[in-house]
């Protein structure tokens, strides 16, 4: 009884410990402010350095994070008088994390935005950068030229957009080596169409039984025709069917290639082109490719995708585009300035050098030369002799700038100048640089998405026969609301092609 | 003693036996998946018998450097916040049962409400961050949402009304002992399986928890066990499905990403079966000798 | 008079106060201020704005819940689910911990225990890789080496809604047995065993030891328990009817509750405004049907009411 009451004394004298523990950081706190206010106004009287924040996301490495930021700070002090802190989140963390930093609740300046910005704006999380980007973004604007619009809505500057691929088309990628071997290889090259390859999966088929001939591109992450030759405005709800004349915007589910795409894979699913399960595919196509388990998949295509499809899946890749690659809106990484930020001149004049200035871009992906990478003879990054992607302690990656950097030496060698050919050469859509605000039809929104979880996977699939579903789809799609949202796609597009 | 009670006790172990084969079977498919090749899964499925037996994702997971660490953090938070916590959850269920407390009925209402309604991360986040400054430290993970639970002080106050007889606190108070003393040498002592039960379940769910680890800690010395293994999980998830171009994980690891999932859970799980047993023995041993003591 | 009885009472139960004072000042920090947040359920969120500042839009966000066709759909299998896991997760948690309670032998009591416990210990997302594992068409257990080999038609399970519900139930039971278990086998081994003697000395056959004796002594926590489940019937484990099915359009018939309608409709807005609504709402609903709970306990057995 008296030990037991001993161990209690202890643990509340453990609860009273905790209480104080709370007071010492609240003054730890307090003395940790006086001192950095006194930075500030030192700061103030020089008026020189000023200091901001960035949130990103790396499937990297960040271990050596602040010394690598000491170099890009002997850079950026002396050049636009800024120092930059960099804080970067594992992907996963930043996914969950997001919707945390867009309500503005972190002391952060600028942040990376995956998937788009719309959000970012709508909560009033995005500062209007405007007259910013004109003064002090100029290398921005020079090296985005028409694309900078993929950053705008309604006119107004929001995000600065990294120089991507703008231009794509759907595809079908395919294992280059299977094809080849059975003698199809001008077949594969001349499938444009969907219902072409019915005769190249027989083939595979037979000649692989244990490997599936068709499968999903993202796991269930992503529809089947979400890459498709239609430009779809931001959402299904409402597409230009031709991007590049139609100014009309059309309901893709209603239309006769939504119906044919349907009907094909259908037919596919009934002979067992696909897995029975495919509504629930676990693994995405990169995983079973590399496992021999797959052999093509409908995805987002352009004159990259064939040589980077081979590195990720490790086998010689092809890729069938259908149609030709048009340009659109398409902003998948972008960076916002906070609107609650302090120093919205400096964050625009640090985009403005990170977007420009290979060092500096260099430096943010890659690390300190010798330390974190080594040039190899054809001047492309490599990790040091006896380092390799787990050892590594400083690689953000290549995703979080685009071709403002060395190459690594995975990448296609030739991607920095085919980039900037296609997106200045290639078709473009009428709709480039249009943002649809949903602000109007958010009730509508959420049940469409509703509906859209309920039939889409499965027509998209095949797994629900479309002649007796897709009409139930579509019914269903105009209960929920979508002839409204068209109306008002349609008529914010109309006020966009008048500007 | 009861006539029929041989039938009886082979119609138990049945009964357990079938459902302790119903847990065990699938995850042992889940423990063989952790050690299997990733291409045997993909090919011919999940399997009790491993083709090939293939490490790779436990050695992904240890080659972490701080894996050890979390570990250590966890166990640390787990001890004090489970402690710390039912002493608090059950003083508070304790004055629930008062017989005559003024203000009783309030305070049930008070305690009970937190559970129906909360005003959700966003506004909770801003609270504990500027208000009580508890990001990126050890308390981050050891208060928000977890420490102490309304579910926890009902059930331990009907524990205490039905199991606790007031004759006994009565009789204690005639001696002169305090009421914190009657609380603590008393009225614990008496319901050592209730406290076992709350016990285990906050230290679960304190084990369990990565929320808190992923919303208020950014540095990584205070990062828990499950936030890097959910962490992981949801990067090795991401990073496999990735195709965007842009998005490059051309230069990233080829890792397993099945192995992994189930090697993550297996590794989440099995110091929380190891401590187990600790708390088990309270309820199922019953303390019916020490009631007739006390 | 009054006041020196005032001041009596006071001393009285005043360390019964500061016994709950922790517990009263953790309740308010954790909960009580951030509850301020629940007004964001009637406003446009902006960062400008924050909290309190932001547009007001009256009840606008609720709207989204009541104007879908699937209105009645998520109502009905949110409370449907709820009550078949209150009704059946009750008994099967008693007739399990009254199997172990009874078992003769230490160690293979604690080792059924430990084992049905395991479950507990696995998150959503692994579970639900599991239950793939176990059901995939090609690759799955049941197909691959039960319903093949007796040269049964393979099952289609993602793809069949009508097994669902049964699936979903006995996950549900398969997660959550173990540890609710545990608080009746505490329950149990509180009960005086003098009372189990009497009743064999008499010759009460073990089922009517087990209705009147264990029985009554379970009532209290069944009923606590039902009545804090009762507060939460609008509510669901979003993992159980998200993950577990994988998300398949074909099952949404049975898989569709309240929250995975709010999270498809808003995983691509990320709307505060209305995700605070969807939460409003499922407390409110929740808050009434407790107090209307209470209420009926209070009139049947006052002593177990929660106030």
């Amino acid at each position: 009884m008296k030990k037991k009451a001993l161990s209690l004394i202890l643990t509340t004298a453990m609860a009273a410990s905790l209480l104080t523990g709370c007071g010492s950081t609240s003054t730890k706190d307090t003395s940790e402010s006086s001192s950095s206010e006194t930075k500030e106004t030192s700061a103030e009287e020089s008026k020189e350095v000023e200091k901001i924040k960035i949130f990103v996301p790396t499937g990297g490495k960040a271990d050596d994070i602040e010394e690598v930021m000491a170099a890009v700070n002997e850079i950026t002090v002396p050049e636009i008088g800024v120092e930059v802190e960099f804080k970067a989140y594992e992907f996963g963390q930043w996914f969950q994390q997001y919707s945390l930093f867009l309500s503005g609740t972190e002391d952060v300046d600028i942040l990376a935005n995956y998937g788009g910005y719309l959000n970012a704006v709508s909560q009033g999380a995005a500062y209007d950068m405007t007259d910013l980007i004109q003064e002090y973004g100029q290398d921005i604007i020079e090296r985005e030229g028409e694309y900078l619009k993929s950053g705008e809505i309604d006119g107004r500057q929001y995000a600065v957009p990294i120089y991507a691929g703008y231009s794509w088309t759907m595809g079908m990628i395919y294992r280059k080596d299977i094809v080849d071997e059975l003698g199809l290889t001008e077949a594969a090259e001349k499938a444009t169409k969907l219902e072409d390859w019915e005769p190249i999966l027989a083939a595979v088929k037979e000649a692989y039984p244990d490997m599936t001939p068709y499968v999903l591109n993202n796991g269930t992450t992503a529809p089947n025709f979400k890459y498709g030759t239609w430009d779809d405005l931001g959402n299904f709800y409402g597409v230009l069917m031709d991007p590049t004349s139609d100014k009309e915007v059309t309901n893709v589910f209603e239309s006769d290639q939504y119906a044919h795409l349907c009907s094909v894979m259908h037919d596919w699913y009934n002979k067992g082109y696909c897995d029975k399960d495919i509504q629930t595919q676990t693994d995405s196509f990169t995983v079973l490719t590399k496992n021999d388990a797959a052999f093509c998949t409908l995805g987002q295509a352009d004159f990259n995708t064939a040589f980077y499809q081979s590195t990720t899946c490790n086998k010689p890749m092809g890729v069938t585009l259908f149609g030709d690659q048009v340009a659109r809106t398409y902003n998948n990484v972008c960076y916002t300035i906070m609107s609650n930020t302090e120093h919205p001149e400096a964050a625009m004049k640090f985009l403005n050098l990170w977007m420009s200035n290979k060092d500096v871009g260099t430096l943010i992906s890659y690390g300190i030369e010798g330390k974190h990478y080594v040039l190899d003879e054809n001047g492309m990054g490599k990790y040091p002799d006896g380092v390799d992607a787990g050892s590594s302690t400083y690689h953000l990656g290549s995703n979080i700038s685009n071709i403002n950097r060395i190459l690594w030496e995975t990448e296609n060698p030739d991607y920095p100048e085919l980039l900037v050919e296609h997106n200045s050469n290639d078709k473009k859509s009428i709709a480039l640089g249009f943002s649809f605000d949903t602000a109007n039809v958010t009730n509508e929104i959420t049940q469409l998405d509703n509906v859209c979880s309920k039939y889409q996977a499965g027509l998209e699939t095949g797994t629900l026969d479309p002649e007796q579903y897709l009409p139930e789809f579509i019914s269903a799609l105009k209960d929920a609301g979508l002839d409204k949202v068209i109306a008002e796609k349609q008529a914010q597009l109309d006020a966009f092609l008048a500007q | 003693m009861v006539k029929n009670d041989k039938g009886f006790q082979i119609l138990a172990h049945v009964v357990l036996i079938l459902m302790a084969v119903l847990v065990i079977f699938p995850i042992l498919l889940l423990f063989m998946a952790s050690i299997s090749a990733e291409s045997d899964i993909i090919k011919y499925g999940y399997s009790l018998v491993p083709k090939h037996i293939d490490l790779t994702s436990y050695k992904f997971i240890f080659s972490e450097g701080s894996v050890y660490h979390a570990y250590l953090i966890t166990i640390v938070v787990t001890l004090f916040g489970t402690v710390a916590g039912v002493i608090v959850t059950t003083m508070i269920s304790y004055t629930l049962t008062v017989p005559g407390l003024p203000g009783k009925q309030l305070l049930s209402f008070y305690v009970l409400f937190t559970m129906l309604f909360s005003g959700g991360l966003v506004p909770s986040y801003m609270s504990w961050c500027n208000l009580f400054h508890i990001k990126n430290t050890l308390w981050a993970l050891v208060f928000p949402f977890i420490f102490v639970s309304a579910f926890h002080i009902m059930i331990t106050r009907t524990y205490f009304k039905n199991n606790i007889p007031q004759e006994i606190l009565e009789s204690a108070r005639m001696d002169g002992l305090s009421e914190f003393g009657i609380f603590f040498r008393m009225v614990l002592p008496l319901s050592k399986p209730i406290i076992a039960t709350i016990g285990f379940m906050k230290a679960l769910m304190y084990w369990n928890d990565w929320k808190n680890s992923l919303y208020f800690v950014t540095d990584k010395q205070f990062v828990s066990i499950q936030a890097l293994l959910n962490n992981m999980l949801t990067n090795v998830q991401y990073l496999s499905q990735s195709m965007d171009a842009s998005l490059g994980a051309t230069d990233m690891v080829n890792i397993p990403t099945l192995g992994i999932r189930m090697a993550i859970a297996v590794v989440g799980m099995l110091p929380m079966v190891a401590l187990y047993p600790f708390f088990q023995k309270y309820y199922m041993e019953g303390l019916t000798v020490g009631a007739v003591k006390g | 008079m009054s006041k020196s009885n005032a001041f009596v009472k006071l001393k009285k139960f005043l360390p019964f106060y500061v016994m709950a004072l922790p517990g009263i000042i953790y309740f308010f920090i954790n909960s009580y201020i951030p509850m301020g947040g629940l007004i964001l359920a009637f406003e446009k969120y902006t960062v400008k704005g924050g909290i309190f500042g932001s547009q007001k839009v009256g009840l606008s966000n609720f709207k989204f819940l009541f104007s879908s066709a699937d209105a009645w759909l998520m109502t009905r299998n949110t409370i449907v689910y709820n009550l078949i896991f209150i009704i059946l997760g009750t008994v099967v948690s008693i007739v399990v911990a009254y199997l172990l309670h009874e078992l003769k032998g230490n160690l293979p009591r604690k080792l059924y225990q430990t084992t049905i416990l395991f479950p507990s210990l696995l998150s959503i997302i692994i579970v639900s890789y599991l239950v793939n594992a176990v059901l995939a068409g090609d690759t799955g257990f049941i197909n691959n080496n039960i319903l093949i080999p007796m040269g049964l038609e393979p099952i289609s399970f993602y793809s069949e809604s009508k097994y669902w519900p049964f699936i979903l139930v006995f996950v549900h039971l398969w997660q959550m047995t173990g540890t609710n278990c545990i608080l009746y086998l505490a329950n149990m081994s509180a009960i005086d065993p003098g009372l189990y003697e009497a009743a064999s000395l008499d010759g009460a056959s073990r089922w009517h030891t087990f209705i009147h004796i264990t029985i009554p002594c379970l009532i209290p926590t069944i009923i606590t328990l039902t009545i804090l489940a009762v507060g939460k019937i609008f509510n669901s484990d979003f993992g159980l009817f998200y993950q577990v099915p994988m998300n398949s359009g074909a099952l949404i018939n049975v898989t569709q509750t309240i929250d995975t309608y709010v999270y498809r409709g808003l995983m691509n807005t990320a709307n505060m405004g209305m995700s605070a609504a969807a939460c409003f709402y499922q407390s409110v609903v929740g808050f009434i049907l407790v107090m209307i709970t209470n209420h009926l306990v209070k009139k049947i057995s006052k002593e177990n009411a929660m106030f």
